[in-house]
């Protein structure tokens, strides 16, 4: 029987598990303890059972340091590995290596705790004082002054659901986000092929206003006949857009709200291999809170995407500068050159 | 009676070196007239100005003893005289057909058949109906000068000018294109003005002028 210097770590709730969740410890056998769990178990780590050649199941007798005639015996109900190694694990600093951590429930800490006599403050226990309050999203940061107005102690920690809440948007404000980055993207880059395509078709341009002077068609029918084959294209391409834009645009949010919805559906599902069991994937946000009767978060999954008239005239607008921008250039080619000249530049 | 006279007439680009220097000529109705003479000679300048597509500074063109400046500048250009020039200048995204029908339009020609006339036009200058509905980019450069040549006479203008118009040609599509020209001034009663400086063109036309550094030769 080894006698080093253990940790028993206990939660109330297993949201506050920070290694688990994060991943830097996942269960390799067996299962991670529930908070609600009373029997004497424990889930020790992968490098103390094989040097000990403990497995799932096993009895452990464990002596209290500071009174060697109290013993604990335990069951191992899992093996943990540790996947990164972190320094700090609930700010305490008489924590050994993470290989003498030892998981296992409320009762059986105080119980070591009870046999101790040590005073509390060595111990940082965790258990929630369950009472639902329900308050406007805005008056939220003013709550825990309030309740600690009211005289609660300081022991207690004031916990709102707040992150939980908006977690609920975090789909959407990732698609927001994403939007804004494709816009612009979307823009830069079809100005520059704009551009070129409009370079290109200057020269081509050029060469037919050329010919249409030198065989006599006047400036301002040149300019008439350009201008309307630039606002038809223009009309016609508004209107391409605008409805293919209108039927995409529900699909294509849908699609996206989908897939990031599943992401962080991913995630949970990460979150239940590491602690070895279905009950810990469904929870993400602390337990045991008042809205908590499903612990699966129910992400906002309706966004309602929709192409409305600022939307078309603004569209509308950015095009009409596009096109009088293009169209300039070749209105100031016909009246600035005789056609001797622009059709002598192309030789 | 001469169509066209050119008085007195001198010209310089913006760089004052003078192109033209002096120029006299009268041009009839019913004839066929080459200019010629080295490259830089001032050919195509004094083409330029015949055409309308260049304004005299310094002296006059007279059009049935008109002044050419008094007439407005495309209808001069649309309707009194036909332009051929080296590189065809047709519109390459449309048909022959299209192209002849096009300078009929900006000529404002009304009141007739205008397909049928381009093609009566195309045929004349044997490009067939099958060629004339087809894209532009798939004829021969022969072919192409033909059907430029189509699109001059279809305003029915009285003068036809040729800036080089075989330049880009080999001697077959060369004859047939200055037989078209010749017919064009003793058939038709057209004033023809081919500038070139092949000696084949020199042989088949009726007057022929020397252009050296600005001036007419005397010969
Ligand atoms: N647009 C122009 N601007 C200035 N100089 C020109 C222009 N076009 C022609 N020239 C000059 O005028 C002279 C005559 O040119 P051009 O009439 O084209 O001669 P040709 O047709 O006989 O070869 C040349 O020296 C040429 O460099
Ligand atoms: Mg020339």
């Amino acid at each position: 029987m080894n006698t080093g210097d253990f940790t028993v770590i206990a939660y109330s709730d297993s949201s506050y598990n920070e290694d688990f969740i994060k991943g830097n410890k996942k269960i390799v056998e067996g299962e991670m303890l529930s908070p609600d769990d009373t029997s004497y178990k424990i889930v020790i780590s992968e490098e103390l059972a094989d040097e000990n050649d403990i497995n799932i199941g096993d009895k452990i007798e464990f002596k209290n340091t500071n009174d060697e005639s109290i013993t604990y015996t335990l069951e191992v109900s899992g093996i943990y590995s540790i996947e990164n190694e972190t320094s700090d694990n609930m700010g305490s600093r008489m924590m050994p290596n993470s290989t003498n951590q030892i998981y296992s429930n409320l009762t059986v800490l105080n119980k070591i705790i009870d046999d101790d006599g040590t005073s509390e403050d060595n111990f940082k226990v965790m258990q929630n004082v369950t009472a639902a309050y329900y308050v406007d999203y805005e008056n939220i940061d003013k709550f825990e002054e309030e309740v600690k107005d009211l005289g609660i102690s300081d022991y207690y920690k004031v916990m709102t659901n707040e992150e939980e809440v908006t977690s609920t948007l975090n789909p959407i404000k990732n698609i927001s986000s994403f939007s804004k980055t494709f816009l612009i993207i979307t823009f830069v880059v079809g100005i520059t092929i704009l551009t070129i395509i409009n370079l290109f078709n200057i020269r081509e341009r050029k060469y037919e206003i050329g010919v249409l002077r030198a065989i006599g068609m006047t400036k301002l029918k040149i300019t008439l006949q350009l201008v309307t084959e630039t606002v038809m294209i223009t009309i016609i391409s508004l209107i391409v857009g605008i409805t293919a834009g209108t039927l995409l645009a529900q699909p294509v949010t849908n699609y996206m709200l989908k897939n990031e919805i599943e992401n962080y559906e991913i995630e949970a599902t990460n979150m239940e291999e590491n602690f070895g069991s279905k009950e810990f994937g469904m929870m993400r946000g602390p337990k045991n809170k008042p809205n908590d009767m499903n612990n699966n978060i129910s992400y906002v999954d309706e966004l309602k995407a929709e192409i409305d008239s600022n939307i078309i005239i603004t569209l509308s607008f950015a095009t009409i500068v596009l096109t009088a921008l293009s169209s300039s250039v070749a209105v100031l080619y016909i009246n600035k050159y005789e056609p001797n000249k622009i059709l002598q530049n192309r030789e | 009676m001469s169509i066209l006279k050119i008085k007195n007439l001198n010209f310089s680009y913006n760089n004052n070196k003078k192109v033209l220097n002096d120029i006299n000529i009268e041009f009839e109705k019913g004839k066929i007239y080459g200019i010629f003479g080295k490259s830089g000679a001032g050919k195509s300048t004094l083409l330029s100005l015949l055409a309308g597509l260049e304004k005299t500074k310094d002296g006059d063109i007279l059009y049935n003893d008109m002044d050419v400046d008094n007439i407005s500048r495309e209808k001069y250009r649309s309707t009194v005289v036909g332009i051929i020039f080296q590189s065809y200048n047709l519109l390459y995204k449309y048909t022959p057909l299209e192209n002849v029908i096009l300078s009929m339009n900006i000529a404002g020609i009304k009141n007739i058949n205008k397909k049928e006339k381009a093609l009566e036009l195309l045929n004349k200058v044997h490009i067939n109906e099958e060629k004339a509905n087809s894209k532009v980019l798939h004829l021969s450069g022969g072919e192409m000068q033909r059907v430029a040549i189509a699109r001059a006479l279809s305003t029915s203008a009285e003068i036809i000018l040729a800036d080089e118009p075989t330049g880009n040609l080999d001697k077959a599509n060369e004859d047939e294109i200055i037989t078209i020209l010749k017919n064009l001034a003793h058939k038709e009663d057209k004033c023809v003005i081919v500038v070139s400086h092949s000696e084949n063109v020199k042989n088949m036309v009726d007057k022929v002028f020397y252009l050296e550094n600005g001036k007419i030769l005397d010969n």
